[in-house]
């Protein structure tokens, strides 16, 4: 499958090209957070990364192999948490792909590799971010870096005397 | 661009044998989250994206309704401050237009999830994003008071 074929500016998401088809959401709260598609023949998997109903969230996709995709027909999950163990296991070592989403349309995207371990795709999904923001002048990245301090309260609040 | 699956509430909706509108009684609660604190709740559907609000039957907490959201993934400690349950009240969801539709899924077993819908008429085969702002204003007066933020 062509990686880059798999996502397109102004697309949903959850089916992220004109071209995708059997679009399944395997989980939904409000709008699907993982699922499947195809492409022409080739199915691939999607889940989101972070969504804080913020205006942007981070959504990832990889493809499923032939020799594996018979598990994705029958796969069924009796908690959320054991979707998760299995998206995350199915990324890992993966060569994935990467969007950003505003207002829930794809705006930007890129292909990383997703290192093994629990946190595999949050390190992914990191080092995207951060060559986005690497990517910006000096001064929208340093309101990209205060603007990132704020939101994990990372700044502590002036002792007054 | 591609929306919302129009088919999405038919085919995730319950099988009871009342239906998986009346299956969910007039006087249950049900609950919504939200990661960005109080105040913080959508009261519509995001148009084009969206064709209806999820809630969680009965009072579930924020840890259980953060734990489905996210599938499992780590919370962290900044987010925990911020996230936040509250609960609706169905009778009053009916009576303010809205339908209260069981909508548990297909793949991942979650008996609590429910889809939040407009107009009423036939929920389960139609469903409308664009909520005008009086419904909007009455599901938001759907709440009963009771909020709860995590806890550990």
């Amino acid at each position: 499958m062509n990686l880059d074929a798999l996502v397109k500016r102004g697309e949903v998401p959850w089916c992220p090209s004109p071209d995708a088809t059997d679009c399944d959401a395997w989980l939904v709260w409000d709008h699907p957070r993982a699922g499947t598609f195809r492409i022409g023949p080739d199915l691939a998997l999607f889940t989101v990364v972070s969504d804080n109903d913020e205006d942007l969230s981070v959504w990832a996709y990889v493809p499923v192999q032939g020799d594996v995709e018979h598990l994705f027909a029958k796969a069924r999950f009796a908690t959320g948490p054991e979707l998760g163990e299995f998206i995350s296991a199915h990324f890992a070592g993966q060569m994935a792909v990467f969007a950003v989403a505003s207002d829930l349309l794809v705006a930007h995207w890129g292909e990383y590799p997703v290192p093994t371990g629990a946190d595999g795709l949050a390190i992914a999904a990191t080092a995207f971010v951060s060559s986005l923001i690497a990517s910006a002048r000096p001064m929208t990245r340093l309101q990209a870096a205060l603007a990132g301090a704020a939101a994990v309260n990372a700044i502590p609040e002036p002792v007054s005397n | 661009m591609t929306g919302p699956n129009p088919n999405y509430v038919r085919d995730n909706a319950c099988s009871d044998h009342d239906g998986p509108v009346l299956c969910i009684a007039a006087d249950e609660v049900v609950t919504q989250h939200t990661f960005k604190g109080s105040g913080s709740y959508r009261n519509a559907p995001r148009l084009g994206r969206e064709l209806s609000l999820s809630v969680f039957r009965g009072s579930v907490s924020a840890r259980d309704a953060t734990n489905y959201v996210r599938f499992g993934r780590q919370v962290e400690e900044w987010e925990k401050l911020k996230i936040r349950v509250r609960r609706l009240d169905v009778g009053k969801l009916r009576a303010a237009g809205l339908a209260v539709v069981h909508t548990p899924g297909r793949r991942v077993a979650y008996p609590e999830h429910c889809s939040v819908v407009w107009p009423p008429d036939d929920p389960v085969n139609t469903q409308v994003a664009d909520w005008p702002p009086e419904i909007q204003a009455a599901f938001a007066a759907c709440f009963t008071g009771e909020e709860e933020g995590w806890e550990e």
